[in-house]
């Protein structure tokens, strides 16, 4: 089974056409699939059934921190850290630096500290949208779902992050596979750890009542974090407010758009969201298709398979979500659907810290459009909305819509 | 002293996350809900492994107190 020939090209455009086609064939066929990554050719392992997804996302043997990877991994140019202090971001450490760190972000990212953010969010999402009338067309992505995160999270770590889209593209840069990149990765990188230095450097010298003068108090006078832990947590945060959500909001929206008996749903009673409607939406397509890599720290079975230590492994959360063993006609976008959780926020210890914040912030702005533009639908034909190409996520670069 | 150790059912979404940083501690039930191994703890190093735990829980869902005295 492990070298089993498939009938597609994995990550090929046209992969990114439909992906679930392929994720299916894989998780019957081939559930623990070798695959060489093209670049550098790395062979690495795909998981697609949501079992063995949760088992490998359950056991810190799967370690995310890339200096674990075997040595074709570290010959090809994959490593998005580079050796810079990104290596020092949460979701790349083991633990108990893990824990030591997280436990210094986690409070203020909790369902009930997060609940406190909705009167921020609101302002945000009403003024991005102040001047928006029925008819307009407008770019769902760069319009609404890019500017939204950012404003929301900038306002609690301090500052306004001004360089949101350099940032943006730097991130792009930094997680590309295209060769024709790569001369411009250590520059990406080198902008995004002087960038998270600027703003710690800016908070320490004007403190405020804000998450980035929390965490450098932790630093600075509890010294539960060091200084490149301090610069790393803030480069994370910043981050992950310019890319996630924005994918989850474009990604609900565009699901919505293809199942008008769904968006009714949601404008007879915009509470459906919050009930069960945003973990669907996260089911159906989460942002993230699959989480980093996962590098062994020894050899692992799983399954039939003996997976070597430090070959990456690409656990396909987009895939596990679609598993006809856990979920019922899987395929099916259905709002009122419960049952077993999804995988589109993560498992185990690097299961998404801001996924109070992402399922308010995105509950908000999708219950805001709906109401307020009703008859928006897309203003290009559904088959030019086209995936951005990465292998890891479901990520639509535009949404032509018209309101 | 011994510190009681418990999980709030109806607030744990299961994320695995106590369960797989401190598998002496938490295991998952077969509902996907974590549960604690021990609700008492003794050993300084495992209450304080728990108190991390609890800091990291995405829920706030571990609640660790002391124990009733006798």
């Amino acid at each position: 089974m492990s070298n089993t020939v498939v009938p597609f090209e994995l990550f090929s455009p046209d992969y990114f056409r439909d992906p679930y086609t392929p994720l299916d064939w894989l998780r019957v066929n081939s559930p623990v699939h070798r695959y060489v990554f093209p670049l550098g050719n790395v062979p690495m392992w795909v998981v697609t059934r949501y079992d063995d997804a949760m088992a490998i996302l359950a056991d810190t043997r799967f370690s995310t921190a890339e200096w674990r990877g075997s040595p074709e991994f570290q010959a090809s140019g994959l490593s998005v850290s580079g050796g810079t202090i990104l290596s020092q971001t949460i979701p790349g450490l083991d633990p108990p630096q893990h824990t030591r760190v997280r436990r210094c972000a986690m409070s203020a990212f909790t369902p009930r500290n997060v609940e406190r953010w909705r009167e921020d969010i609101r302002r945000v999402i009403d003024q991005t949208i102040q001047d928006w009338r029925p008819g307009q067309e407008k770019d769902l992505v760069a319009e609404f779902a890019a500017p939204i995160p950012p404003a929301v999270i900038g306002a609690r770590l301090g500052f306004t992050l001004e360089r949101r889209k350099e940032l943006a593209s730097d991130v792009d840069l930094l997680i590309s596979t295209d060769p024709a990149d790569f001369p411009h990765i250590p520059g990406a990188r080198e902008r995004i750890c002087d960038y998270g230095r600027e703003l710690v450097a800016m908070k320490r010298a004007e403190p405020g009542d804000d998450l980035t003068s929390a965490f450098i108090r932790a630093a600075d006078e509890e010294g539960r974090i060091t200084e490149d832990e301090l610069v790393a947590l803030v480069i994370i945060m910043i981050i992950a407010g310019v890319g996630t959500t924005k994918m989850f909001i474009t990604n609900a929206m565009l699901a919505l758009l293809d199942h008008p008996e769904q968006r009714k749903m949601i404008a007879d009673d915009p509470a459906v969201l919050a009930a069960s409607g945003i973990e669907e939406l996260l089911r159906y397509e989460s942002p993230v298709a699959s989480v980093p890599w996962r590098f062994p720290t020894e050899a692992i079975r799983v399954r039939d398979v003996e997976i070597g230590a430090g070959e990456p492994v690409m656990v396909m959360v987009a895939s596990a979500n679609r598993d006809p063993d856990v979920f019922d006609d899987p395929h099916r976008l259905d709002l009122t659907r419960t049952g077993p959780r999804h995988l589109g926020l993560g498992h185990g210890i690097h299961n998404c810290l801001g996924a109070a914040a992402a399922r308010l912030i995105s509950e908000m702005a999708l219950a805001t459009l709906i109401e307020r533009f009703p008859d928006l639908r897309l203003a290009i034909p559904r088959g030019e909305v086209r995936r951005h190409e990465v292998w890891a996520l479901n990520d639509y670069r535009a949404l032509p819509v018209t309101l | 002293m011994a510190w009681h150790l418990e999980v709030d059912r109806a607030t744990c979404f299961g994320t695995g996350l106590c369960s797989a940083t401190a598998p002496e501690l938490f295991t998952l039930g077969p509902d996907g809900h974590a549960v604690p191994r021990e609700r008492e703890l003794t050993d300084p190093a495992d209450i304080s492994l728990a108190q991390e735990v609890a800091e990291c829980c995405p829920r706030e869902a571990i609640i660790l107190r002391p124990a009733a005295p006798g």
